[in-house]
């Protein structure tokens, strides 16, 4: 239920020493490695002063690649860096309301896909999103791309879904996860669709990425419920409501 | 005991299965189906809903819940400057009510399995990434926690201020030699 990686922040706040120590460490325990590659243009323009390289030739450099790996973002990716992406197996996590709400860019989730990269979905911090609904990110996902490619076929529904669930767990080294099929762990969620935003929709797989994100009914993980009847079953949800209120207040002093 | 789930469409990921069923037994898949349901200890029907693989949320940072709405107009790098100076006044208490607020969102909209990327150590505040791997405990989050980091402060010519920079890098994670499950966890809370 928990596994560990090893995470320096980004090229703007770490130093290629520590990026390299840190793949060797990530490396040497057999844990994963992710960090933020190609967020925005400043960041690009940060690498090239800095360093002299694009931020993904400055992850090639330090050992920053490979099957073990996985990006916050990609947006600034050129041809060759998004071929590369794909051939190294290094996982993208596309951040839509993120990005969208710090017009950082709009990353090319369908030339990914096509080259064959992995891709999953993140909500990003909440200081940038404010929320943490993957169903929105998958929504989002999909109309973005398209407004990207202004093209209505850039990325479908089901193509959207499966970035919410398997691409996601790719990025994250689970094959055990992100599919409802024998073997694997039992994280299921289910989602409403007799209610006024979904009823009638005749695609039920469509809706859940074309229409506004459903609400999660049931939800398991390891085969326990900790969602019923839309409920939070471990926690006090009023309860988290209240002090996240209070905490809030004390940081912003 | 075993758990059967049923529901009005099973969306697998690849086929749809209309009144279908998935049949669980110690925490995993051990047959999906449709039409008559095998017995179970455990029966959840959920007759109006899409049953889909549980969401995954693969970039986060938790923390952030609570400075939620700063710099509602700013770029990447106006949003940090302005929001470094407040994450560095974090403790393991503002994190675990940040974290537990992130995680309870999560669950409610369907998410069963998340990373969260933890960046800001503040010197002299322990018990940051011990208040991430506890709530998801607590919470029921299948969790992977990445110990984050920041080396290059103002003073060397990166973004962040040298206050929240933090020279011992991923240090917590150098301990642990088994890469999954409860006893890396338990190796990760003694040293991070």
């Amino acid at each position: 239920m928990c596994r560990v990686v090893v995470a320096p922040c980004s090229p703007f706040s770490v130093s290629p020493e520590l990026m390299r120590d840190s793949a060797a460490l990530a490396r040497r325990h057999g844990v994963r490695l992710h960090t933020h590659v190609a967020e925005t243009l400043d960041e690009e323009r940060f690498c090239l002063e800095k360093f002299g390289r694009r931020p993904l030739e400055l992850m090639e450099d330090l050992g920053w690649t490979g099957d073990d790996v996985w990006y916050a973002h990609g947006i600034h990716l050129n041809d060759a860096e998004i071929d590369r992406v794909a051939e190294v197996r290094t996982g993208i996590a596309h951040c839509p309301s993120s990005n969208m709400r710090l017009g950082a860019g709009a990353c090319r989730v369908e030339d990914l896909l096509r080259a064959g990269a992995r891709v999953g979905l993140g909500v990003d911090g909440a200081a940038s999103n404010e929320d943490a609904n993957i169903a929105t990110e998958a929504h989002q996902a999909l109309l973005l791309a398209r407004v990207r490619a202004t093209s209505p076929t850039a990325l479908d529904a089901r193509a959207a879904w499966r970035l919410a669930t398997q691409g996601g767990a790719e990025c994250l080294g689970r094959d055990d996860c992100g599919t409802l099929e024998v073997g694997k762990c039992a994280d299921i969620a289910c989602f409403r669709v007799d209610d006024l935003a979904h009823a009638g929709i005749k695609d039920l797989v469509a809706a859940l990425a074309l229409a506004p994100p459903a609400r999660a009914q049931t939800v398991i993980v390891n085969g326990r419920a900790v969602v019923r009847d839309g409920r939070l079953l471990t926690a006090d949800e009023d309860e988290i409501a209240r002090e996240i209120a209070a905490t809030s207040a004390r940081l912003a002093g | 005991m075993s758990f059967l789930l049923k529901a009005g469409l099973v969306y697998t990921g690849t086929r749809e299965i209309e009144n279908g069923w998935v049949h669980v037994r110690h925490g995993v898949i051990i047959e999906v189906g449709s039409g008559p349901a095998p017995e179970a200890g455990e029966i959840v029907d959920e007759p109006n809903c899409v049953a889909t693989p549980g969401l995954v949320n693969a970039h986060d940072h938790m923390y952030q819940w609570a400075t939620r709405g700063y710099v509602a107009d700013g770029t990447l790098f106006e949003w940090l400057r302005a929001l470094y100076p407040v994450w560095a006044r974090i403790d393991a208490d503002s994190v675990r009510v940040a974290a537990r607020a992130a995680m309870a969102r999560l669950l409610l909209c369907g998410c069963t399995l998340s990373t969260d990327h933890h960046y800001v150590f503040p010197h002299g505040r322990p018990g940051l990434f011990e208040a991430l791997v506890e709530s998801a405990r607590e919470l029921g989050l299948r969790f992977h926690p990445c110990r984050g980091s920041m080396s290059l402060g103002d003073s060397r010519g990166g973004l962040p201020p040298d206050s929240v920079d933090d020279r011992a890098p991923s240090r917590s994670a150098a301990g642990f030699d088994v890469p999954r499950g409860g006893r890396a966890v338990l190796a990760v809370l003694r040293l991070a």
